[in-house]
């Protein structure tokens, strides 16, 4: 798991019930967004995170997009950062690796 | 802010940019999502100056196009980023441009507040401004010399020898004008390293006997001056 990846999951999972959209999670990692945003599609496609966009305001402006784990995700997430905080380089669910082609 | 609306349509356009290197099916709603956080940036309370608010903006618009064009399922995956006039390289030329880009905009920023703070805000002399500005335009074209110069006819290359090998280069642009020349001093000193790189040239290729001695007026720099008096030397 690479470490920006295991930053992702440490700010996902200070607040597992908490959705945050990709700037919040941006701050909270410390990553850029073009590593970010790739980083959450795959996490999407792995069913470990789930997003829905906002109702949209009456302001006019954009909805935005929360990005939040699912079940399996907080699972995945707790075993790998425990894994890797144990020093334990082989890892069951290769989350770093997988590329998809969504993004 | 001034000018929020001119960073929000820049900061758009750039996520545009790179919701395009995007498959179809996902493009319109990463743009949507991008193009979102471009005014939540802008609004951000925890980033104090404004200025530094507008570059963050400016700077997440931008990795997103370098994220989508360096993505995995795009460039990486067929090797480009290994590759010769590939996506992924394009990509990363691109960064690199946008990032001097970024710096000039910081740099001409910077240019204009002093020059603001200097008329409206410090003195309001007409004499300040001037000494800003022609100081800064001195800062400006000693960098361009600066820059430019290792770049043209590199005096270096020469002095390690093998004057037909190099001069190649050189041969087939005698007469050419400098791209960014500032000066005609800077031109003309140019003009006459080439000519000498020339007789160069035709000495390696066995004209040595059409070459004249060497003199002031025949070669300029000094700096090639004794790897041709070497080569034409009547005992070779």
């Amino acid at each position: 798991m690479t470490a920006p990846l295991q930053r992702v999951l440490r700010a996902f999972l200070e607040d597992p019930a908490a959705p945050r959209y990709g700037y919040d999670l941006m701050k909270a990692a410390g990553l850029p967004s073009g590593t970010l945003y790739p980083m959450l599609a795959r996490l999407a496609d792995q069913k470990l995170v789930t997003s829905a966009w906002e109702t949209p305001q009456a302001g006019g402006e954009r909805p935005r997009r929360y990005y939040q784990l699912t079940g399996e995700g907080i699972r995945v997430a707790r075993l790998e950062l425990a894994q890797a905080r144990a020093g334990q380089l082989r890892a069951p669910v290769r989350l770093g690796r997988a590329a998809p082609e969504s993004l | 802010m001034r000018g929020e609306h001119w960073l929000l349509r820049m900061g758009e356009f750039l996520v545009g940019r790179a919701a395009r290197h995007l498959p179809a099916a996902a493009r319109a709603e990463r743009y949507q999502e991008w193009a979102a956080e471009l005014p939540v940036i802008l609004g951000d309370p925890e980033i104090k100056p404004a200025v530094a608010r507008a570059a963050r903006m400016v700077w997440f618009a931008a990795d997103t196009l370098r994220g989508a064009a360096l993505g995995p399922g795009l460039a990486r995956r067929r090797g480009a980023h290994r590759g010769r006039g590939t996506p992924g390289k394009d990509a990363r030329w691109l960064g690199v441009g946008l990032a001097l880009l970024t710096g000039l905009a910081v740099l001409l920023a910077g240019l204009a507040f002093i020059v603001y703070y200097d008329i409206f805000i410090a003195s309001a002399s007409l004499a300040g401004y001037v000494s800003v500005l022609l100081s800064f335009s001195l800062a400006i074209l000693v960098g361009c010399l600066l820059w430019r110069h290792p770049g043209r006819a590199r005096p270096g290359v020469v002095r390690r020898g093998h004057a037909g090998g190099r001069c190649g280069r050189w041969s087939g642009t005698p007469g050419r004008s400098p791209r960014l020349g500032p000066s005609a001093a800077v031109h003309a000193h140019q003009r006459l390293r080439l000519r000498g790189l020339r007789r160069l040239h035709q000495c390696g290729r066995g004209h040595r006997e059409q070459v004249p001695p060497p003199g002031p007026a025949g070669w300029h720099a000094g700096a090639i001056r004794p790897r041709a008096v070497t080569r034409v030397s009547p005992a070779s």
